[in-house]
């Protein structure tokens, strides 16, 4: 089964083993666009079976859905100036404001509260979002992977912010120097560190994010407070 | 001694990371973070100077003791060879 999307402004022709991987990521789908497109990605069954070792899957269909991710996030890597971004995002106001964490700390709960507590807030993607620099700007973007909780939208936005999240009792904001932010962006991103170049073109990518976003460190609870006192922290509106 | 293949010392906003590139990702996916010293250290194994040259070096360079230096060099080489950097 062929179809086109356009995922982080790519345009990219699949030709899917598995009809349930192309319902998946039916929101991103250009539905009777038959142009040139950025990338086209073929799938053997092959590719899946090693997919699906590499990722210790047991799903076929799942294999594939992780090797299209890993071919498209390679892509954009290489040749778009951008990086798939471990995270859960928001779009408030027009602005992305990215929530990272390791698994299981809570970004996505964290992500919730802002969409339970105010009403300007939707949740762009839980889970996987591109981030690319295009024309100097940070442009976050939806993507088809939005995490088990399958929350998201195919749209973008300019980064206002990047908060790596830590667990306390208490709710607090701190911003972070590009020192800071460094190791804390580099682990987020997906490496593809094959030769000094390719590592050079990585730092360097992270360094123009760090330059052009603000980036914190929130300390929050599972309570709506924590989602004001961040707003308050980074945005400053509520 | 020699720093294995597939570790790169950068300088990224003014501090010195070591990272590691091409199949030396499947065994060091993180980075580290080398002081100037340690970065001097770094720099001369990768030169293939030997401890006791290192030591002059960093004696020069920070107008340490000797037997200081040595103690220093030797310290640092302790902390790669644990993270597997140098052979």
């Amino acid at each position: 089964m062929k179809v086109c999307y356009k995922i982080a402004d790519v345009l990219i022709e699949i030709n899917h083993l598995f009809d349930s991987v192309a319902r998946y990521m039916e929101n991103f789908a250009l539905k009777g666009y038959n142009g040139v497109c950025d990338l086209t990605i073929s799938v053997y069954r092959a590719d899946v079976e090693r997919a699906m070792a590499l990722y210790e899957t047991n799903s076929p269909d799942h294999g594939e859905c992780l090797l299209i991710l890993a071919k498209i996030a390679e892509f954009i890597y290489k040749n778009k100036n951008g990086a798939l971004f471990h995270s859960s995002v928001i779009k408030v106001k027009n602005k992305a404001i990215m929530f990272s964490a390791p698994s299981g700390t809570g970004k996505s709960t964290h992500a919730r509260l802002w969409v339970d507590s105010f009403d300007d807030v939707i949740c762009l993607n839980d889970d996987k979002p591109f981030i690319r620099n295009v024309l100097s700007l940070p442009i976050c973007y939806g993507s088809p992977w939005q995490g088990k909780h399958r929350k998201g939208v195919n749209d973008s936005a300019v980064i206002e912010a990047i908060c790596f999240i830590e667990r306390a009792n208490e709710p607090k904001v701190e911003r972070l120097s590009a020192k800071q932010a460094l190791p804390l962006i580099l682990n987020q991103m997906v490496r593809y560190y094959e030769n000094e170049n390719s590592a050079d073109q990585q730092l360097e990518f992270a360094v123009q994010l760090i330059n052009s976003v603000k980036v914190y460190k929130i300390y929050v609870n599972m309570e709506r407070e924590s989602a004001i006192a961040v707003r308050r922290g980074v945005l400053g509106d509520v | 001694m020699k720093i294995k293949e597939g570790f790169v010392l950068r300088e990224v906003l003014g501090d010195y990371l070591v990272v590691a590139v091409g199949d030396r990702v499947k065994e060091f996916n993180g980075m580290l973070t080398l002081n100037a010293t340690s970065k001097l250290i770094f720099e001369g194994i990768k030169k293939g100077l030997e401890i006791d040259q290192i030591a002059d070096l960093l004696a020069c360079e920070y107008e340490i003791s000797k037997d200081k230096a040595v103690s220093d060099v030797n310290s640092v080489v302790e902390t790669f060879k644990k993270l597997n950097i140098v052979e």
